[in-house]
């Protein structure tokens, strides 16, 4: 651990570090740890209710009191969420790379820029966007599905509702997947294209020989990012099905800021059950470690047999 | 790859409509913020007949847009000063080796990325403090200290010549000094980046403010956006033609600084 010899001030040095390194500490890492302890707590978001500790109370009331429905409901819309938000989401950003890659589409910029756009709008523009399209008395896509003779209340549709909140979360954030895949395919060699080439590869081929295998790794990373963003995401259901409101598109993220922070259509009906917030809050993070390690895991062992 | 024309046309189409699927929504948007009440409500899909730019006069002033701009562009610029300025500070002395134990706090960093969610105790934290509803609060709690800038800034310094530190030091220059008049000029590229993201971060927060803030005048103008529309459910071209106020600025910082936006993100996922 022996620093490098530099002939700048030591103090400076050290100063220079002491705001973000104090920062941090306070505001990031001790806060981090401290929900872990605060999920054994009845804190509230009240200042001056006292609380107590209650050892494991909130976790086995998120486990066995609340209605098992209701529990099962969550546990099963998170699954079903990251599951197909990164499935679905990497399913397409890859073809999509693979296509604006080539040299031969003209105005390949052009559509880079506008599929990355809603990245940079974010979530209250992608939000209200679709709320719009998917009006249900009149909005176009109401229309356009009314011409089959089918109709939908979109968001508030017990049934469909959190796939029409998946389908907006993939629209906005596929386009992050596309740039890193883009960013991917631009490292592999063009020798190896033209080597194949000479061989009399045929386009296909060399997509599954040259393209995929050279790309897996920037896969990895895209499905690793994925389902950490999609576990951890909520924003998009609280602004599309007014998340807390409709149990139908709630996942764990949601729970979190739901009991936290009352965060749903901006009903205030119950004080702000911050201690049960944070139990719920460290079980997905145990939830996302375990995912990550897997598909890490996964991906791996992809990448040696590759 | 070689040209077939039966691949190309199936390329094409495929561009075709992910183009309807991410332009369209946009300009029916625009459409219909231009459009008039009884015009929207006749038919959702006309083509606007002319540019009702009343509408975004009314909906400016019902929102009270100017102090929620107000309000944002204070935000950006502290939140983004403060959080880039921490963030050079710390990632040169750790890029260059400069002081002791840089590989472990460089990991202290990295480990904040999986640890649990720290919103709970942050509000708790600040609650405590008094500084709920107020504008520090506010930004403590948006602003990151360290985290993607770090990482960006640690991997760009490395391609900055040591050299540079040393003849600038015998040459007398002190510490800060060398930083801000000959470092940062050099990490322009970098700098403008993540200034960049930190930008747009601090425009699009909705949920910090709702956390933190309850005071309509200290309103970002996302959060402000959230509350007009909630207010004027009924009115949709007021609501669109606000939408497309939040989302101009975007859109035109984009449109110019797109290669340091994307640059940022990428490099942002890769070494995260």
């Amino acid at each position: 651990m022996q620093a490098t010899k530099t002939s700048f001030n030591k103090w400076a040095l050290y100063l220079g570090i002491l705001p973000a390194v104090l920062f941090y500490v306070v505001m990031n890492l001790g806060p981090s740890i401290a929900t872990f302890v605060l999920s054994f707590t009845d804190i509230t978001g009240t200042p001056g209710v006292p609380w107590k500790f209650i050892g494991i109370a909130n976790y086995k009331e998120f486990f066995f009191i609340q209605n098992p429905r209701d529990t099962m409901m969550v546990l099963k819309n998170t699954v079903i969420f990251c599951l197909l938000v990164t499935f679905v989401q990497n399913a397409i950003a890859l073809p999509i790379a693979v296509v604006l890659n080539n040299k031969f589409i003209k105005g390949r910029n052009f559509y880079r820029a506008v599929v990355f756009l809603p990245v940079v709008l974010g979530v209250m523009v992608t939000s209200l966007t679709w709320l719009l399209m998917f009006n249900p008395t009149d909005g176009p896509v109401s229309q356009l599905i009314g011409i089959f003779g089918l109709s939908s209340n979109f968001f508030a549709d017990k049934e469909t509702a959190l796939y029409y909140v998946i389908f907006c979360q993939i629209w906005m954030a596929m386009g992050y997947s596309m740039v890193i895949n883009l960013a991917g395919l631009q490292g592999i060699p063009t020798e190896l294209y033209e080597a194949g080439e000479i061989d009399g590869t045929t386009g296909n081929q060399a997509f599954r020989y040259i393209t995929f295998p050279m790309l897996w790794p920037t896969i990895a990373v895209n499905i690793t990012l994925a389902l950490i963003g999609s576990l951890s995401s909520f924003q998009i259901i609280l602004f599309t099905a007014s998340g807390g409101l409709n149990i139908f598109t709630q996942t764990m993220a949601m729970r979190v800021m739901y009991f936290a922070f009352n965060l749903n259509a901006g009903m205030n009906t119950f004080s702000m059950r911050q201690g049960f917030g944070a139990a719920v809050a460290m079980m997905l993070f145990v939830f996302i470690l375990i995912v990550t390690l897997v598909s890490h895991y996964v991906t791996n062992r992809r990448e040696m047999e590759a | 790859m070689r040209k077939n024309t039966g691949s190309l046309i199936v390329t094409y189409v495929f561009i075709a409509v992910l183009m309807i699927i991410y332009l369209f929504p946009l300009f029916y948007v625009f459409n219909t913020s231009i459009k008039s009440k009884t015009e929207y409500i006749q038919n959702t899909l006309s083509i606007a007949s002319s540019f009702r730019y009343e509408n975004y006069i009314e909906a400016f002033n019902r929102a009270n847009f100017a102090s929620f701009i107000g309000n944002s562009v204070f935000y950006m610029v502290v939140c983004t000063v403060l959080s880039i300025m921490m963030a050079v500070f710390l990632a040169f002395p750790i890029s260059r080796n400069y002081i002791k134990f840089s590989n472990a706090i460089y990991l202290l960093f990295i480990a904040g990325l999986f640890l649990p969610d720290a919103t709970i105790p942050q509000f708790q934290m600040l609650l405590k403090a008094g500084l709920y509803n107020t504008r520090l609060g506010y930004m403590l709690g948006l602003m990151g200290g360290g985290g993607i800038p770090l990482f960006f800034f640690v991997s760009y310094l490395k391609n900055i010549p040591r050299d540079f530190d040393e003849a600038a030091s015998i040459d007398g220059c002190g510490y800060f000094r060398y930083i801000f008049q000959i470092l940062i000029p050099l990490m322009k590229p970098a700098i403008a980046s993540m200034a960049i993201l930190s930008a747009i971060g601090v425009w699009n927060d909705v949920i910090r403010a709702i956390i933190y803030l309850s005071n309509k005048s200290l309103f970002p103008i996302t959060r402000g956006l959230h509350v007009f529309t909630g207010q004027y459910q009924n009115d949709t071209t007021l609501q669109m033609a606000a939408l497309v106020m939040v989302a101009a600025p975007l859109l035109i910082l984009y449109l110019f600084l797109q290669r340091y936006i994307i640059d940022g993100a990428v490099a942002g996922a890769i070494k995260a």
